[in-house]
Protein backbone atom coordinates (compact mmCIF):
# COMPACT_ATOMS: atom_id res chain seq x y z
CA UNK A 1 0.00 0.00 0.00
CA UNK A 2 1.52 3.30 -1.10
CA UNK A 3 0.57 5.97 1.41
CA UNK A 4 1.96 8.78 -0.76
CA UNK A 5 -0.40 7.77 -3.50
CA UNK A 6 -3.35 7.95 -1.10
CA UNK A 7 -2.24 11.46 -0.07
CA UNK A 8 -2.14 12.51 -3.71
CA UNK A 9 -5.53 10.96 -4.40
CA UNK A 10 -6.92 12.63 -1.29
CA UNK A 11 -5.85 16.02 -2.66
CA UNK A 12 -7.43 15.26 -6.03
CA UNK A 13 -10.66 14.25 -4.34
CA UNK A 14 -10.69 17.43 -2.27
CA UNK A 15 -10.52 15.58 1.05
CA UNK A 16 -9.24 17.77 3.93
CA UNK A 17 -5.63 16.83 4.74
CA UNK A 18 -6.53 16.17 8.38
CA UNK A 19 -9.01 13.49 7.33
CA UNK A 20 -6.47 11.78 5.07
CA UNK A 21 -3.84 11.94 7.82
CA UNK A 22 -6.24 10.51 10.39
CA UNK A 23 -7.04 7.62 8.06
CA UNK A 24 -3.37 6.87 7.53
CA UNK A 25 -2.36 7.28 11.16
CA UNK A 26 -0.76 4.22 12.68
CA UNK A 27 -2.82 2.42 15.24
CA UNK A 28 -0.07 3.05 17.81
CA UNK A 29 -1.62 6.37 18.87
CA UNK A 30 -4.95 4.72 19.47
CA UNK A 31 -3.32 1.98 21.57
CA UNK A 32 -1.61 4.60 23.76
CA UNK A 33 -4.92 6.43 24.18
CA UNK A 34 -6.53 3.13 25.18
CA UNK A 35 -3.89 2.44 27.81
CA UNK A 36 -4.26 5.94 29.30
CA UNK A 37 -8.04 5.61 29.46
CA UNK A 38 -7.65 2.13 30.97
CA UNK A 39 -5.34 3.37 33.74
CA UNK A 40 -7.65 6.28 34.49
CA UNK A 41 -10.59 3.90 34.74
CA UNK A 42 -8.77 1.69 37.25
CA UNK A 43 -7.58 4.69 39.25
CA UNK A 44 -11.05 6.09 39.60
CA UNK A 45 -12.31 2.69 40.69
CA UNK A 46 -14.75 2.39 37.78
CA UNK A 47 -13.62 -1.17 37.19
CA UNK A 48 -12.19 -3.71 39.61
CA UNK A 49 -9.00 -5.36 38.48
CA UNK A 50 -7.59 -7.48 41.32
CA UNK A 51 -3.86 -7.33 40.50
CA UNK A 52 -4.01 -3.58 40.53
CA UNK A 53 -6.00 -3.27 43.74
CA UNK A 54 -4.80 -3.79 47.28
CA UNK A 55 -6.87 -3.99 50.45
CA UNK A 56 -9.89 -2.38 48.93
CA UNK A 57 -8.05 0.38 47.21
CA UNK A 58 -6.24 0.69 43.96
CA UNK A 59 -2.46 0.48 44.06
CA UNK A 60 -2.61 3.07 41.35
CA UNK A 61 -4.78 5.26 43.50
CA UNK A 62 -3.08 8.50 44.55
CA UNK A 63 -4.07 7.83 48.15
CA UNK A 64 -2.31 4.46 48.11
CA UNK A 65 0.78 5.83 46.42
CA UNK A 66 1.13 8.62 48.94
CA UNK A 67 0.30 6.66 52.13
CA UNK A 68 3.96 5.70 52.70
CA UNK A 69 5.30 9.18 52.28
CA UNK B 1 -38.99 -26.30 9.09
CA UNK B 2 -36.04 -23.97 8.59
CA UNK B 3 -35.01 -21.87 11.56
CA UNK B 4 -35.93 -18.16 11.62
CA UNK B 5 -32.24 -17.50 11.20
CA UNK B 6 -32.84 -17.89 7.47
CA UNK B 7 -35.79 -15.76 6.38
CA UNK B 8 -36.18 -14.40 2.85
CA UNK B 9 -36.88 -10.84 3.96
CA UNK B 10 -35.34 -9.25 0.85
CA UNK B 11 -36.26 -10.30 -2.68
CA UNK B 12 -34.32 -9.20 -5.73
CA UNK B 13 -36.10 -9.46 -9.08
CA UNK B 14 -34.22 -9.22 -12.34
CA UNK B 15 -37.42 -8.34 -14.22
CA UNK B 16 -35.65 -8.63 -17.56
CA UNK B 17 -32.09 -8.81 -18.82
CA UNK B 18 -33.05 -6.48 -21.65
CA UNK B 19 -31.43 -3.08 -21.39
CA UNK B 20 -31.44 0.16 -23.36
CA UNK B 21 -27.95 1.03 -22.19
CA UNK B 22 -24.68 -0.83 -22.66
CA UNK B 23 -22.68 0.08 -19.55
CA UNK B 24 -19.04 -0.90 -19.60
CA UNK B 25 -19.25 -2.11 -15.99
CA UNK B 26 -22.47 -4.14 -16.22
CA UNK B 27 -21.99 -7.25 -14.10
CA UNK B 28 -24.90 -9.02 -15.83
CA UNK B 29 -23.79 -8.14 -19.38
CA UNK B 30 -27.34 -6.90 -19.89
CA UNK B 31 -28.64 -6.02 -23.34
CA UNK B 32 -30.72 -8.78 -24.93
CA UNK B 33 -33.51 -10.35 -22.92
CA UNK B 34 -33.10 -13.92 -21.73
CA UNK B 35 -34.88 -16.67 -23.59
CA UNK B 36 -38.16 -17.58 -21.95
CA UNK B 37 -38.42 -14.79 -19.39
CA UNK B 38 -41.08 -15.08 -16.69
CA UNK B 39 -44.60 -13.93 -17.53
CA UNK B 40 -46.58 -11.45 -15.45
CA UNK B 41 -48.48 -14.31 -13.81
CA UNK B 42 -45.27 -16.09 -12.95
CA UNK B 43 -43.79 -12.97 -11.34
CA UNK B 44 -46.99 -12.41 -9.38
CA UNK B 45 -46.84 -16.00 -8.23
CA UNK B 46 -43.24 -15.43 -7.07
CA UNK B 47 -44.46 -12.41 -5.09
CA UNK B 48 -47.24 -14.45 -3.49
CA UNK B 49 -44.74 -17.14 -2.46
CA UNK B 50 -42.30 -14.58 -1.07
CA UNK B 51 -45.10 -12.87 0.87
CA UNK B 52 -45.87 -16.28 2.43
CA UNK B 53 -42.21 -16.48 3.44
CA UNK B 54 -42.56 -13.14 5.26
CA UNK B 55 -40.65 -11.07 2.68
CA UNK B 56 -40.52 -7.38 3.65
CA UNK B 57 -38.91 -5.70 0.68
CA UNK B 58 -38.49 -6.39 -3.03
CA UNK B 59 -36.10 -4.61 -5.37
CA UNK B 60 -36.95 -4.52 -9.06
CA UNK B 61 -33.94 -4.30 -11.31
CA UNK B 62 -32.65 -5.64 -14.58
CA UNK B 63 -31.47 -5.03 -17.23
CA UNK B 64 -33.77 -2.06 -17.18
CA UNK B 65 -36.93 -2.92 -15.22
CA UNK B 66 -39.05 -0.22 -16.88
CA UNK B 67 -38.57 -1.89 -20.27
CA UNK B 68 -41.15 -4.44 -19.14
CA UNK B 69 -44.59 -3.23 -20.03
CA UNK B 70 -46.03 -5.05 -17.00
CA UNK B 71 -43.75 -3.44 -14.39
CA UNK B 72 -46.72 -1.57 -12.93
CA UNK B 73 -48.83 -4.72 -12.66
CA UNK B 74 -46.00 -6.62 -10.97
CA UNK B 75 -45.38 -3.67 -8.64
CA UNK B 76 -49.07 -3.43 -7.74
CA UNK B 77 -49.11 -7.10 -6.73
CA UNK B 78 -46.09 -6.49 -4.48
CA UNK B 79 -47.67 -3.39 -2.95
CA UNK B 80 -51.00 -5.11 -2.37
CA UNK B 81 -49.24 -7.82 -0.41
CA UNK B 82 -47.80 -5.20 1.93
CA UNK B 83 -44.21 -5.53 0.70
CA UNK B 84 -42.06 -2.43 0.22
CA UNK B 85 -40.68 -1.80 -3.28
CA UNK B 86 -37.46 -0.25 -4.47
CA UNK B 87 -36.36 0.18 -8.08
CA UNK B 88 -32.93 0.31 -9.68
CA UNK B 89 -33.08 1.98 -13.06
CA UNK B 90 -30.94 3.83 -15.56
CA UNK B 91 -33.70 6.45 -15.73
CA UNK B 92 -33.99 6.68 -19.52
CA UNK B 93 -37.61 5.51 -19.73
CA UNK B 94 -39.00 7.42 -16.77
CA UNK B 95 -41.38 10.00 -18.16
CA UNK B 96 -44.35 11.89 -16.68
CA UNK B 97 -46.65 8.87 -16.99
CA UNK B 98 -44.13 6.60 -15.28
CA UNK B 99 -43.77 9.09 -12.43
CA UNK B 100 -47.55 9.29 -12.08
CA UNK B 101 -47.73 5.49 -11.79
CA UNK B 102 -44.77 5.41 -9.42
CA UNK B 103 -46.60 7.84 -7.13
CA UNK B 104 -49.45 5.36 -6.89
CA UNK B 105 -47.02 2.55 -6.04
CA UNK B 106 -45.35 4.71 -3.34
CA UNK B 107 -41.96 3.03 -3.59
CA UNK B 108 -39.56 3.12 -0.67
CA UNK B 109 -37.00 4.55 -3.09
CA UNK B 110 -35.94 4.63 -6.69
CA UNK B 111 -32.26 4.49 -7.56
CA UNK B 112 -30.97 6.13 -10.72
CA UNK B 113 -27.41 5.59 -11.90
CA UNK B 114 -25.20 8.59 -12.49
CA UNK B 115 -21.65 7.57 -13.34
CA UNK B 116 -19.95 10.89 -13.84
CA UNK B 117 -20.21 14.59 -13.07
CA UNK B 118 -19.40 15.38 -16.69
CA UNK B 119 -21.85 14.31 -19.36
CA UNK B 120 -18.99 12.93 -21.50
CA UNK B 121 -17.91 10.58 -18.69
CA UNK B 122 -21.43 9.36 -17.88
CA UNK B 123 -22.30 8.86 -21.54
CA UNK B 124 -18.99 7.07 -22.19
CA UNK B 125 -19.50 4.65 -19.29
CA UNK B 126 -23.17 4.07 -20.17
CA UNK B 127 -22.45 4.09 -23.92
CA UNK B 128 -25.55 6.10 -24.74
CA UNK B 129 -25.09 9.64 -26.01
CA UNK B 130 -27.33 12.20 -24.33
CA UNK B 131 -28.19 9.89 -21.45
CA UNK B 132 -26.66 12.17 -18.82
CA UNK B 133 -28.97 15.09 -19.60
CA UNK B 134 -32.01 12.82 -19.60
CA UNK B 135 -31.07 11.19 -16.29
CA UNK B 136 -30.46 14.50 -14.53
CA UNK B 137 -33.87 15.71 -15.70
CA UNK B 138 -35.52 12.49 -14.51
CA UNK B 139 -33.93 12.81 -11.06
CA UNK B 140 -35.21 16.37 -10.78
CA UNK B 141 -38.72 15.28 -11.84
CA UNK B 142 -38.75 12.40 -9.37
CA UNK B 143 -37.80 14.76 -6.56
CA UNK B 144 -40.49 17.23 -7.59
CA UNK B 145 -43.01 14.39 -7.46
CA UNK B 146 -41.95 13.66 -3.88
CA UNK B 147 -40.48 10.23 -4.63
CA UNK B 148 -37.47 9.20 -2.53
CA UNK B 149 -34.58 9.21 -4.95
CA UNK B 150 -31.12 7.74 -4.71
CA UNK B 151 -28.25 8.37 -7.08
CA UNK B 152 -25.99 5.35 -7.47
CA UNK B 153 -22.45 5.81 -8.74
CA UNK B 154 -20.33 2.82 -9.70
CA UNK B 155 -16.81 4.04 -9.16
CA UNK B 156 -14.05 3.04 -11.57
CA UNK B 157 -10.86 4.64 -12.89
CA UNK B 158 -12.80 6.78 -15.37
CA UNK B 159 -14.98 8.61 -12.84
CA UNK B 160 -13.10 8.51 -9.53
CA UNK B 161 -11.75 12.03 -10.00
CA UNK B 162 -15.24 13.40 -10.60
CA UNK B 163 -16.53 12.52 -7.14
CA UNK B 164 -15.94 16.05 -5.70
CA UNK B 165 -17.92 17.58 -8.57
CA UNK B 166 -20.72 15.04 -8.11
CA UNK B 167 -20.74 15.89 -4.43
CA UNK B 168 -21.28 19.57 -5.21
CA UNK B 169 -24.05 18.68 -7.63
CA UNK B 170 -25.95 16.62 -5.08
CA UNK B 171 -25.45 18.86 -2.07
CA UNK B 172 -28.68 20.14 -0.48
CA UNK B 173 -30.85 18.38 -3.05
CA UNK B 174 -32.39 15.87 -0.64
CA UNK B 175 -31.06 13.01 -2.75
CA UNK B 176 -29.31 10.01 -1.24
CA UNK B 177 -25.96 9.28 -2.88
CA UNK B 178 -24.75 5.70 -2.86
CA UNK B 179 -21.27 4.79 -4.01
CA UNK B 180 -20.18 1.33 -4.99
CA UNK B 181 -17.15 -0.03 -6.80
CA UNK B 182 -17.42 -1.55 -10.25
CA UNK B 183 -16.28 -5.16 -9.98
CA UNK B 184 -14.82 -7.64 -12.40
CA UNK B 185 -17.99 -9.38 -13.43
CA UNK B 186 -19.81 -9.35 -16.76
CA UNK B 187 -18.53 -6.69 -19.16
CA UNK B 188 -16.20 -4.81 -16.83
CA UNK B 189 -12.52 -4.77 -17.85
CA UNK B 190 -9.68 -5.15 -15.38
CA UNK B 191 -7.88 -2.01 -16.62
CA UNK B 192 -10.66 0.15 -15.18
CA UNK B 193 -10.85 -1.52 -11.78
CA UNK B 194 -9.84 0.80 -8.92
CA UNK B 195 -6.46 0.05 -7.39
CA UNK B 196 -6.48 -0.60 -3.66
CA UNK B 197 -5.09 2.90 -3.05
CA UNK B 198 -7.91 4.40 -5.11
CA UNK B 199 -10.45 2.24 -3.31
CA UNK B 200 -9.14 3.36 0.07
CA UNK B 201 -9.10 7.02 -1.03
CA UNK B 202 -12.73 6.68 -2.16
CA UNK B 203 -13.59 5.26 1.28
CA UNK B 204 -11.87 8.24 2.99
CA UNK B 205 -13.86 10.51 0.65
CA UNK B 206 -17.13 8.96 1.87
CA UNK B 207 -16.13 9.05 5.54
CA UNK B 208 -14.89 12.63 5.28
CA UNK B 209 -18.02 13.80 3.45
CA UNK B 210 -20.23 12.16 6.06
CA UNK B 211 -18.31 13.94 8.76
CA UNK B 212 -18.57 17.31 7.05
CA UNK B 213 -22.23 17.28 6.02
CA UNK B 214 -25.36 16.39 7.93
CA UNK B 215 -27.78 13.74 6.68
CA UNK B 216 -30.07 16.54 5.52
CA UNK B 217 -27.34 18.25 3.52
CA UNK B 218 -25.93 15.18 1.81
CA UNK B 219 -26.91 11.65 2.77
CA UNK B 220 -23.93 9.78 1.32
CA UNK B 221 -23.44 6.05 1.84
CA UNK B 222 -20.94 3.47 0.76
CA UNK B 223 -22.59 0.26 -0.39
CA UNK B 224 -21.61 -2.99 1.30
CA UNK B 225 -18.50 -3.34 -0.86
CA UNK B 226 -16.97 -0.47 1.16
CA UNK B 227 -16.17 -2.67 4.15
CA UNK B 228 -15.19 -4.16 6.52
CA UNK B 229 -14.27 -3.53 10.17
CA UNK B 230 -12.03 -0.57 9.43
CA UNK B 231 -10.12 0.63 12.47
CA UNK B 232 -9.84 4.13 11.11
CA UNK B 233 -12.80 4.99 8.93
CA UNK B 234 -16.10 5.17 10.71
CA UNK B 235 -19.51 4.78 9.09
CA UNK B 236 -18.47 4.25 5.49
CA UNK B 237 -21.34 1.80 5.17
CA UNK B 238 -24.71 2.70 6.61
CA UNK B 239 -25.25 -0.62 8.38
CA UNK B 240 -22.81 -2.69 10.37
CA UNK B 241 -21.51 -5.59 8.29
CA UNK B 242 -22.75 -8.98 9.42
CA UNK B 243 -21.61 -10.99 6.45
CA UNK B 244 -23.05 -11.61 3.00
CA UNK B 245 -26.84 -12.02 3.23
CA UNK B 246 -27.29 -14.31 0.22
CA UNK B 247 -29.46 -17.19 1.42
CA UNK B 248 -29.59 -15.72 4.93
CA UNK B 249 -32.07 -12.90 4.40
CA UNK B 250 -31.84 -12.32 0.64
CA UNK B 251 -32.88 -14.23 -2.45
CA UNK B 252 -32.39 -13.29 -6.09
CA UNK B 253 -34.59 -14.41 -8.97
CA UNK B 254 -33.42 -14.03 -12.55
CA UNK B 255 -35.83 -13.18 -15.35
CA UNK B 256 -35.84 -16.80 -16.53
CA UNK B 257 -36.80 -18.07 -13.07
CA UNK B 258 -33.34 -19.18 -11.98
CA UNK B 259 -32.59 -18.59 -8.32
CA UNK B 260 -29.38 -17.39 -6.67
CA UNK B 261 -28.67 -16.10 -3.19
CA UNK B 262 -27.82 -12.71 -4.70
CA UNK B 263 -28.19 -11.43 -8.25
CA UNK B 264 -24.61 -10.08 -8.24
CA UNK B 265 -23.24 -13.60 -8.24
CA UNK B 266 -22.07 -15.26 -11.46
CA UNK B 267 -24.04 -18.12 -13.14
CA UNK B 268 -22.24 -20.93 -11.28
CA UNK B 269 -24.18 -19.85 -8.18
CA UNK B 270 -27.60 -20.71 -9.67
CA UNK B 271 -29.29 -23.15 -7.30
CA UNK B 272 -32.72 -23.85 -8.74
CA UNK B 273 -35.55 -22.57 -10.89
CA UNK B 274 -38.94 -21.42 -9.71
CA UNK B 275 -40.48 -23.29 -12.66
CA UNK B 276 -39.22 -26.59 -11.24
CA UNK B 277 -39.71 -26.00 -7.52
CA UNK B 278 -41.51 -23.58 -5.26
CA UNK B 279 -39.44 -20.82 -3.66
CA UNK B 280 -40.06 -22.37 -0.28
CA UNK B 281 -38.62 -25.70 -1.48
CA UNK B 282 -35.56 -24.00 -2.93
CA UNK B 283 -35.06 -21.83 0.19
CA UNK B 284 -35.36 -24.79 2.54
CA UNK B 285 -33.33 -27.20 0.42
CA UNK B 286 -30.33 -28.51 2.36
CA UNK B 287 -27.18 -27.00 0.91
CA UNK B 288 -28.88 -23.86 -0.44
CA UNK B 289 -26.32 -21.04 -0.26
CA UNK B 290 -24.04 -23.38 1.64
CA UNK B 291 -21.21 -20.83 1.20
CA UNK B 292 -23.07 -18.77 3.82
CA UNK B 293 -25.30 -21.19 5.71
CA UNK B 294 -22.70 -23.91 6.22
CA UNK B 295 -19.77 -21.54 6.41
CA UNK B 296 -16.70 -22.65 8.36
CA UNK B 297 -13.68 -20.52 9.17
CA UNK B 298 -11.61 -22.92 7.07
CA UNK B 299 -13.58 -21.70 3.99
CA UNK B 300 -11.89 -18.30 4.19
CA UNK B 301 -9.52 -17.41 1.39
CA UNK B 302 -6.94 -14.82 0.42
CA UNK B 303 -6.35 -12.06 3.01
CA UNK B 304 -9.27 -13.30 5.15
CA UNK B 305 -7.48 -16.43 6.36
CA UNK B 306 -6.84 -15.99 10.10
CA UNK B 307 -8.80 -12.71 10.28
CA UNK B 308 -10.39 -12.36 13.70
CA UNK B 309 -13.64 -11.16 12.12
CA UNK B 310 -13.70 -14.09 9.67
CA UNK B 311 -16.54 -15.98 11.30
CA UNK B 312 -18.87 -13.00 11.33
CA UNK B 313 -17.70 -11.40 8.08
CA UNK B 314 -17.43 -14.62 6.02
CA UNK B 315 -14.89 -12.94 3.77
CA UNK B 316 -16.81 -9.85 2.69
CA UNK B 317 -18.92 -9.47 -0.44
CA UNK B 318 -19.03 -12.78 -2.26
CA UNK B 319 -19.56 -11.08 -5.64
CA UNK B 320 -16.48 -8.90 -5.22
CA UNK B 321 -14.44 -11.82 -3.91
CA UNK B 322 -15.32 -14.12 -6.81
CA UNK B 323 -15.17 -11.31 -9.37
CA UNK B 324 -11.74 -10.08 -8.40
CA UNK B 325 -9.93 -13.16 -7.11
CA UNK B 326 -11.89 -16.06 -8.56
CA UNK B 327 -12.24 -17.44 -5.03
CA UNK B 328 -15.13 -17.14 -2.60
CA UNK B 329 -14.97 -15.83 0.99
CA UNK B 330 -11.90 -13.66 0.45
CA UNK B 331 -12.73 -10.12 -0.64
CA UNK B 332 -9.36 -8.42 -1.08
CA UNK B 333 -10.97 -4.98 -1.26
CA UNK B 334 -11.26 -4.85 2.52
CA UNK B 335 -10.48 -1.67 4.44
CA UNK B 336 -9.17 -3.53 7.47
CA UNK B 337 -6.84 -5.67 5.42
CA UNK B 338 -5.61 -2.61 3.48
CA UNK B 339 -4.96 -0.76 6.76
CA UNK B 340 -2.86 -3.66 7.99
CA UNK B 341 -0.53 -3.35 5.02
CA UNK B 342 0.11 0.36 5.61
Amino acid sequence: MKENKIYELGKTLGIPETDVKAALLKNRNKIITGIVIGIATVMTGKIWFEPLHYQGTSIMDFEFLTRFL
Amino acid sequence: MLSKKYEARIGLYELTLRCNMNCIHCGSSAGQKRTNELTTEEWNNVTKQLADLNCKEITLLGGEPFLRKDWYEISTEIKDRGIKITYMSNGLLINENTIEELRKIEPKAISISIDGAKKETHDRIRQVKGSYDKCIKVISNLKKAGINTTVVTSVNKLNLQELPELKSMLLNKGIVWQLQIAILLGRFKKELLLSKEEFYAAAIFIASTRKKYSIKELPIIGSHCFGYYSKKLRNVMIFPWNGCQAGISAIGIQSNGEVKGCLSLPPEFIEGNIRDNSISEIWQKPGFCSYNRDFKKSDLNNNCIDCKYGKKCRGGCLGVSVGITGKSNGDTYCLKSIEETM
